[in-house]
């Protein structure tokens, strides 16, 4: 099977006032054609950079370690021009962020934003494209396409704005879809009907997502795979069922246990210690030792990720030598 | 449940009025009708449903942030409307609000210490060498090193920041929290860290909760009691147990059956409620929730009559017209 996304080793580092902030530290990183990944962590982890750095939207500031590799659907993203970036962002790479509303421009119509959209990426004209941004809406599940494209973004409910915003990612039919907590500024209702939406999308139209949320629930309900980070590497990697049924790195468990749910003790859930440290002064040796109850002596130094099953990876110790472990 | 309760909320109103441009009278759009809650003394009332149903409307009408256009508030009997001066600032000692996002209500050039301190001396509750022994007892007690009171809020995390913001609500010594949204901004495992605050808080005070909130899963672990608003009303109301248990109206139902599970192998969420709410409840005639309402007995009779809100059980309370019957299956 050929990944459609390959990410190989990428760190990336800002400056900051208090030194260089190691946001992302070699992450790898795969998705193949269709599938949906989700990339799971608290705010701090790294998620959010990992997701820009595929189409290189990091601002100026940002330096990419000398290992980093990116690819996608085999070509070296790294290498590529201008113009050839302009075309694969919003063009074969399609994304979606949190606050549909500052992304989309409050004095243009809906329809508007949708044939320039078209436009940028195919050299159709005025009518088709309007026919098409018809379409796409119809497609994101908006009713009434006809008056919707007449409508400006500010008469929208949030839900709708993520649709509209969603029907522009796919204008040039994209082949990977990255959505970045699309639905945590949402109601819960609202939420729902949007990761049905794209639990939907991506079955009918092929396409592969990069699912970037801070909610298990949410990777549990729409991902092939799920990647967890903590303090900007990943810690685990496995398929949806393996991860939810044997996580085996403590943070992993930690999420699992903190998420409060419907099915879930009437008591609150036990919490982890401490909170993510900051990217300026990550801890040396493992850098969840300082929250974890299982550390010992070897999570000094750093763990790899090891296999803990086929396709499942893990950062710790316990994977490779459980004898060290308390549990 | 014989004591009387500590805060009774009657018929509460609350309208703004929104521009429909220069030429016509601006509307009227009710964000809170005729809202009824009773809170027990030393209990936890959530009061839940989608933004813009009126939730924080109700907290900020308690804590006196705004003032009811009708109905009344009663603490501790006393209505809570006609206070002025001395006896308002006393119902300020007694009753505290902590915000969503500390980052947004600390000020950011106030030393956090400063920030938790400022209460005890406007209420004359405490100044000098006794104020700075009481504000490090406050950091400990919400588990917080008093070494961090010289630090700014920036240079704290989500975390610590939300136990500033519970300290500074407790250095007058309230009997009342309203808590609005507390831990939505913060992550799952520091939202668990701060949640075992509040109900430890809650059980060494004694302390009474307002809490605000729209994360379900989290209500089904602090409340004794929930009260679900659509549209500025309350249409279901129950004690946590049968409300979890058994959600009588289909309002309800649909926003327990959107929470995700982290669990592959429990139902997605479920695709129960399509579309919007209207923006108001004055808009729609009958029951405010029909034109969503997925309950396959809806009838003729919901686009017509506005169903009231009538006991359905032991403590349980819907406004629906089917709510006596037990839920369709499926």
């Amino acid at each position: 099977m050929t990944s459609l996304l390959e990410l190989e080793h990428l760190s990336v580092t800002f400056p900051t006032r208090a030194g260089p902030a190691r946001a992302v530290e070699d992450v790898s990183l795969a998705i193949a054609p269709g599938e949906t990944v989700a990339l799971v962590g608290e705010s701090g982890c790294g998620k959010t950079v990992t997701a820009l750095s595929v189409l290189r939207l990091l601002p100026e500031s940002a330096t990419l370690g000398p290992e980093s590799r990116i690819r996608f659907d085999g070509r070296d993203v790294l290498a590529l021009g201008r113009e050839e970036l302009r075309r694969l962002r919003g063009g074969a790479v399609g994304m979606v962020f949190q606050e549909p509303g500052a992304s989309l421009n409050p004095v243009l119509t809906i329809g508007a934003h949708l044939v320039e959209t078209i436009q940028a990426h195919d050299a159709v004209d005025r009518a088709t494209a309007r026919a098409r941004a018809r379409e796409l809406l119809a497609t994101v599940g908006l009713r009434d396409p006809d008056r919707m494209v007449a409508r400006y973004p500010h008469e929208l409910s949030g839900g709708m704005q993520q649709r509209a915003y969603l029907a522009m990612a796919l204008a040039a039919r994209p082949r990977l879809l990255i959505a970045d907590e699309p639905t945590t500024a949402l109601d819960v209702t609202t939420q729902a009907q949007i990761l049905a939406l794209l639990a939907d999308l991506t079955g009918r139209l092929g396409m592969a997502m990069l699912l970037i949320t801070h909610n298990l629930g949410i990777a549990a309900a729409v991902a092939d795979r799920v990647a967890v980070m903590y303090a900007g590497r990943i810690v685990e990697v496995a398929p949806r069922a393996a991860l939810f049924a044997h996580p085996a790195h403590p943070y992993t468990r930690g999420l699992l246990q903190a998420a409060p749910r419907l099915d879930g003790p009437t008591r609150p859930t036990p919490a982890i210690p401490g909170a993510v440290p900051s990217a300026t002064a990550w801890p040396e040796g493992c850098r969840f030792r300082p929250r974890c109850a299982h550390a010992w002596d070897r999570c000094n130094s750093e763990p790899t990720l090891a296999a803990t099953a086929p396709d499942h990876t893990a950062r710790c110790w316990l994977v490779t030598e459980p004898r060290g472990g308390t549990a | 449940m014989t004591a009387p309760p500590l805060l009774v909320i009657e018929h509460l109103a609350k309208a703004y009025r929104q521009s429909r441009g220069p030429l016509r009278p601006p509307a009227t759009l009710a964000a809170v009708a005729d809202v009824s809650l009773a809170i027990p003394r030393g209990a936890t009332l959530a009061l839940v449903g989608e933004s813009g149903a009126g939730k924080s409307t109700v907290a900020r009408c308690v804590v006196r942030l705004e003032d009811p256009d009708g109905g009344r508030i009663l603490y501790a009997g006393e209505d809570i409307g006609g206070l002025r001066g001395a006896a308002l600032r006393r119902f300020r000692g007694r009753v505290q609000i902590v915000f969503q996002d500390p980052h947004g209500s600390l000020n950011p050039r106030m030393r956090v210490g400063t920030a938790v301190r400022e209460p005890l001396e406007v209420h004359g509750i405490a100044r000098g060498a006794d104020a700075d022994a009481r504000v490090a007892e406050l950091f400990r007690e919400v588990g917080l090193d008093p070494n961090h009171r010289g630090s700014y809020p920036h240079q704290l995390s989500g975390g610590q920041r939300q136990r500033v913001g519970i300290a500074r609500a407790l250095a007058v010594g309230p009997e009342l929290l309203v808590l609005d949204e507390p831990v939505s901004a913060l992550d799952v495992s520091v939202q668990a860290q701060v949640l075992a605050l509040l109900r430890d808080l809650q059980a060494r005070r004694g302390l009474t909760y307002l809490f605000v909130a729209h994360d379900l899963a989290v209500v089904r672990q602090m409340a004794d009691h929930v009260a679900v608003m659509y549209l500025g009303r309350i249409v279901e109301e129950a004690t946590a147990e049968r409300l979890f248990a058994d959600p009588r109206h289909p309002y309800t139902r649909a926003l327990l059956a959107a929470v995700p599970t982290p669990d592959p192998d429990a139902p997605p969420p479920r695709l129960v409620l399509r579309d919007d709410p209207a923006p108001t409840a004055d808009a729609t005639p009958g029951c405010p929730f029909h034109p969503r309402c997925p309950d396959p007995r809806r009838a003729d009779r919901c686009r017509v009559e506005a169903p009231s809100l009538r006991d359905v059980g032991p403590d349980q309370r819907a406004a629906c017209h089917f709510a006596d019957e037990p839920a369709p299956s499926g």
